[in-house]
């Protein structure tokens, strides 16, 4: 007999035959939600008919016959008391019909994941939102199925499948996809609509999860998006500063050139003009290198594979004017190096410079801070902080910027002082303070770059790290540990490798004169504690004295409220139960933020249901524990503990919005890495080149009797003492900015604990112990130049 | 010039250089003396060897044949510190980093003494090079005149034994030449040699005596 199932599956085949990258079509049927029983439990299931389902369960037990009747999950025979073999009674949404267990499989959400199951994903997993999991699966084989739904008046779904055989799909791919299949649903639709093809009494339904992955990916671009402009301007600027820098440099070296040429009238704007064509070839070159570099990156390590070259050649306006604004920076900065070197006076010193610069860097600085200060109170307004406003990334860079400046300028004024201090105690380092303060602008830029760069990744670092803890200590007091599952047994299992409680919870419990809604929650004096989340804002006393005083006997019976106050008695069964109030919490385990909840003894919490219980419903039993979720959850199956539903921490940091801020300030921290690193590695290699120049010094100071030791510590204190100038500024500068920022970053403010500001010790220990080795690498090769270096050849030149 | 031990004395010194497949004879036996309290003068063209001879009685290069003996004994010359010897190269080598003062003061600071205490002595050369009112500078903040001024100074500042000077005269204009001699006059008035490579007449006038060289051999010596 040919089934509805053949009859769709010949049209789709027949439809998408010219779309490409789809496999085969396969079909099922998907029921609506039906109810199982035994005996007088009764529990939610779903009949689905899969070509191939049940290879791909677990089978557990199954009956003399497996081929009659239908296949529960474990978990929901054991609910319903359920083995193989026997009758069961399935309820439509019209009539009931009698069947028996074919067999047993695993429960698909504990099951490991499988590609097959993947499609119904929905079906099978709880959602981040929900509390429960789908209805389980009643996997029926093919004849049985229609005979079944058609006399419980069920009307399956007919889903179809055709497995997309393109392992890397790039957007526009999954965009025509997505558009073709859309052509062809509307098609198949009409042709149903038109009777030539008869679906029956059954709902007919085309989509695509395509739809979803083109959503996400579109959602994705658009999270992208700001921070990629963000850095693209970023990087531009960058670009630019290297530019002006560039043209200053040149002219710098060829100071005297510039000199008489200016002597002979040629002003500053005409050098600069000059350095700017001589430099025209070149930048052509690094342009062109630039985007083909573009290109091949952007193809090995994404973010997409999907660039069509077109795009550079639509671009191209773009990166010329871009490239033409290079050299006009770059110009400029040749221009003010000229003008410079004509005004340059022996006399003036470079202190005086510095100390104009540093009032001027001191106002942006200050600048800075107030439009920190304006826009932290305008933002704690808006809803959704988010990383979506570039402003609120580029914010905190910004005042990093300022602060690494100030810092390494008002560092370098202050060098002398320290100095001087040590000019009778360590002639060593009397000298590399010397050079420290007298450094070139070179090493200062290089210095103040890589502050700025260490700060922008401690920054990154500690505001993810410190969102991540928050978070996760945010979850747990949603959870109320690492883990919670509700469970149905009343006892505490024993033997666990980790800390476990059981909490029970009554919700819808009236209070007072009845218009106050509260939750009792029982929890167990003796393993509270330590498996349950406490965080000592919670409460003004500790937990350890909070349970002692809840243990307390009396009556009324001790209870602690959190939330709202308790406005007078439990209400229930025809009477009242009243209750002593020794503590108001601020927050409690598990009670969420707009829940008020009255927290007693397990003991009471039984005593009380006993006398109020019959007007309610049932209590939750959930048991809590502590530790990664995923060995929990398995360690509690082993140990036959039956968990109906779970949630763990883990799910709260799934969320989109908390991911896509982690990826930013990942991005971020590795940024500042990498600069930093790049920046550290100039700052090394410039110190060496320069000290090749003072082999002279050396042998000098040397016959003055500083010892080769001596100069190898004066080495190491000038490279250590400038990259860590360096590192201690981008400390000062980017933990305040991460204070800062990291409270404005919460995703859920008014959820307890306050954020946690979590400082990145590790990594700034690691810092610290990297460039301390490699100053000594630099140093050493410092050292070795000198010793090389032959002082007879270079005393005669 | 009678039998006692002179304060340095180079002995049949030559020193080759090889370049390429070509051989440069800087010095060609070479036979020198200096006395304490000598103001001695080298002469001759560029690449005479006069830099060469220096060099090889400070100890930074080491004669292919010959002897450099040091108050009568062969001591490694390149061992001897700066209050027996002290420079000052073509290429001055002062610390950019620091101040005249700090340049000048640097052999005492080296040598262990406190900043009171070398004031003194740094304050004397100062006023003998005429460096006062530029004593807070850096070298890169004053001309190669005064710089050059400013090494002497350094030399001078811990009274060595013998003071080495190569150019010294280089930049200076012919008041300021005065000055440089005056310097040296000064300090073998205290019991101290010098030696002198130098072009200037002016100078040469008014040494004890002056070696003349020429491609690598002493010629001539004129008192
Ligand atoms: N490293 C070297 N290689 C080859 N020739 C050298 C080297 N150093 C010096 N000379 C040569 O040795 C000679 C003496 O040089 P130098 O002592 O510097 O002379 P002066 O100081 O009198 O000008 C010159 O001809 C010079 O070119
Ligand atoms: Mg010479």
């Amino acid at each position: 007999m040919r089934t509805i199932e053949d009859e769709i599956k010949g049209v789709l085949t027949e439809e998408l035959r010219g779309v490409p990258h789809l496999g085969p079509v396969s079909t099922a049927l998907v029921s609506a939600i039906s109810r199982v029983s035994a005996g007088e439990e009764q529990k939610d299931i779903r009949l689905i008919r899969r070509d191939g389902a049940l290879d791909h369960v677990e089978k557990i037990a199954e009956a003399d016959d497996p081929r009659h009747g239908i296949w529960l999950a474990d978990v929901t025979a054991e609910q319903i008391g359920a083995a193989p073999g026997d009758r069961i009674v399935i309820s439509g949404p019209a009539r009931k019909k009698s069947t028996r267990v074919a067999g047993l499989y695993r429960y698909l959400p504990l099951d490991e994941p499988r590609p097959y199951w993947q499609g119904f994903g929905e079906l099978i997993y709880r959602g981040t939102s929900d509390d429960t999991y789908p209805a389980s699966f009643a996997i029926v084989p093919s004849d049985e199925y229609y005979k079944l739904t058609a006399g419980l008046g069920d009307f399956p779904d007919i889903r179809w499948e055709a497995p997309l055989e393109m392992p890397d799909p790039a957007m526009s791919e999954v965009v025509a996809l997505v558009d073709a299949l859309d052509r062809v649903a509307a098609t198949v639709t009409a042709s149903v609509e038109r009777g030539e093809l008869k679906v029956d009494r059954y709902s007919f339904e085309i989509g695509t999860l395509l739809e979803l992955v083109r959503s996400t990916a579109t959602e994705r671009i658009e999270s992208v998006t700001p921070v990629v402009d963000l850095l693209a301007v970023a990087g531009g600027l960058v670009a630019l500063g290297v530019m002006a820098a560039a043209g200053f440099y040149l002219v710098r070296r060829r100071i005297v050139e510039a000199r008489s040429l200016s002597a002979r009238g040629i002003g500053p704007l005409a050098q600069g003009l000059r350095y700017g064509l001589e430099a025209t070839i070149p930048a052509g070159i690094g342009t062109a290198a630039g985007v083909f570099l573009g290109f091949a990156v952007v193809r090995l390590v994404g973010p997409t594979n999907d660039l069509p070259l077109e795009a550079a050649t639509s671009e191209l306006p773009r990166v010329v004017l871009m490239a033409v604004i290079g050299l006009v920076t770059m110009a400029a900065g040749a221009a003010f190096a000229v003008r410079r070197a004509e005004k340059e006076i022996a006399e003036e010193g470079d202190t005086a410079t510095e100390r104009r610069a540093l009032v001027v860097a001191m106002g942006f600085a200050v600048a800075g801070v107030a439009v920190a200060v304006i826009l932290r109170n305008h933002l704690s307004d808006v809803e959704d902080i988010g990383l979506r406003d570039p402003m609120t990334m580029a914010l905190p860079i910004g005042l990093i910027l300022c602060a690494s400046v100030v810092g390494a300028m008002a560092l370098r004024l202050l060098l002398p002082q320290a100095g001087r201090l040590l000019r009778d105690r360590s002639p060593s380092l009397y000298l590399a303070s010397r050079r420290l303060a007298g450094a070139p602008g070179m090493t200062q830029v290089l210095v103040t770059a890589g502050a700025c760069a260490l700060g922008v990744m401690l920054y990154g670092i500690t505001v993810g790290s410190s969102v991540k803890v928050s978070t996760q200590a945010k979850a747990k007091l949603f959870v109320g540990s690492d883990f919670a599952a509700q469970t149905s047994s009343a006892q505490q299992p024993q033997g666990l490798s980790f800390p476990s409680t059981l909490v029970s919870a009554a919700d819808g419990i009236s209070a007072g004169d009845g218009f106050q809604q509260v939750t009792l929650v029982g929890v167990d004096p003796a393993t509270f504690d330590g498996a349950a989340y406490w965080d000592s804002t919670f409460a003004d006393v500790s937990l350890e004295e909070l349970l002692g005083e809840l243990s307390a006997d009396g009556d009324p019976v001790p209870a602690a409220s959190v939330g709202e106050p308790l406005s007078g008695p439990l209400n229930g069964g025809g009477t009242q139960v009243p209750l002593r109030v020794v503590e108001t919490l601020d927050a409690f385990p598990g009670v969420s933020e707009d829940e008020n909840a009255v927290v007693v003894t397990i003991d009471n919490f039984h005593e009380i249901l006993k006398v109020i219980g019959s007007s309610i419903s049932p209590p939750d039993q959930e048991l809590w524990a502590s530790g990664d979720p995923e060995m929990i959850e398995r360690s509690l199956l082993e140990n036959d503990v039956t968990l109906l539903r779970t949630v763990d921490t883990g799910v709260v940091l799934d969320t989109p919005g908390l991911q896509s801020m982690l990826w930013t300030l990942g991005v971020l921290g590795a940024l500042g890495a990498a600069a930093g690193l790049i920046a550290m590695l100039g700052l090394f290699l410039y110190l060496q080149a320069r000290h090749r120049d003072t082999v002279i010094a050396s042998a000098i100071t040397r016959r003055m009797g500083f010892s080769r030791t001596a100069e190898f510590t004066t080495s190491l204190a000038e490279i250590l003492g400038a990259a860590l100038i360096s590192l201690g500024v981008a400390t000062a500068a980017g933990l305040p900015v991460a204070a800062l920022m990291h409270v404005q970053l919460d995703l859920r403010p008014t959820l307890p604990p306050d954020p946690l500001l979590v400082i990145p010790m590790m990594t700034i220990a690691a810092t610290v112990a990297i460039v301390g080795v490699a100053s000594a690498i630099s140093a050493w090769r410092v050292q070795r130049s000198i010793d090389r270096a032959d002082i007879a050849q270079v005393m005669r030149t | 010039m009678t039998g006692s031990t002179p304060l340095a004395r180079l002995t049949d010194v030559s020193k080759d250089y090889h370049r390429g497949p070509e051989t440069v004879h800087a010095l060609r036996g070479v036979d020198l003396s200096i006395d304490f309290g000598e103001l001695v003068g080298i002469v001759g063209p560029s690449g005479s060897g006069k830099t060469t001879l220096i060099n090889v009685l400070c100890g930074w290069e080491h004669p292919d044949r010959g002897e450099v003996a040091w108050m009568g004994a062969s001591p490694e010359m390149g061992r001897l510190l700066w209050d027996q010897i002290a420079v000052v190269p073509q290429r001055l080598g002062l610390l950019d980093e620091l101040s005249l003062a700090d340049n000048i003061g640097l052999p005492l600071m080296l040598s262990g003494q406190k900043t009171h205490a070398r004031a003194g002595r740094v304050g004397e050369v100062v006023a003998l090079l005429e460096l006062d009112h530029l004593v807070d500078r850096r070298p890169r903040q004053v001309s190669l005149g005064e710089q050059q001024r400013t090494a002497l100074a350094r030399a001078l500042v811990m009274s060595p034994r013998l003071v080495i000077a190569d150019e010294p005269t280089g930049h200076q204009d012919a008041e300021r030449e005065t000055t440089v001699f005056d310097a040296f006059r000064a300090a073998v008035s205290t019991g101290a040699s010098c030696l002198v490579a130098t072009h200037s007449p002016r100078v040469i006038e008014q040494l004890d005596r002056v070696v003349e060289m020429e491609d690598g051999s002493i010629v001539g010596e004129r008192t």
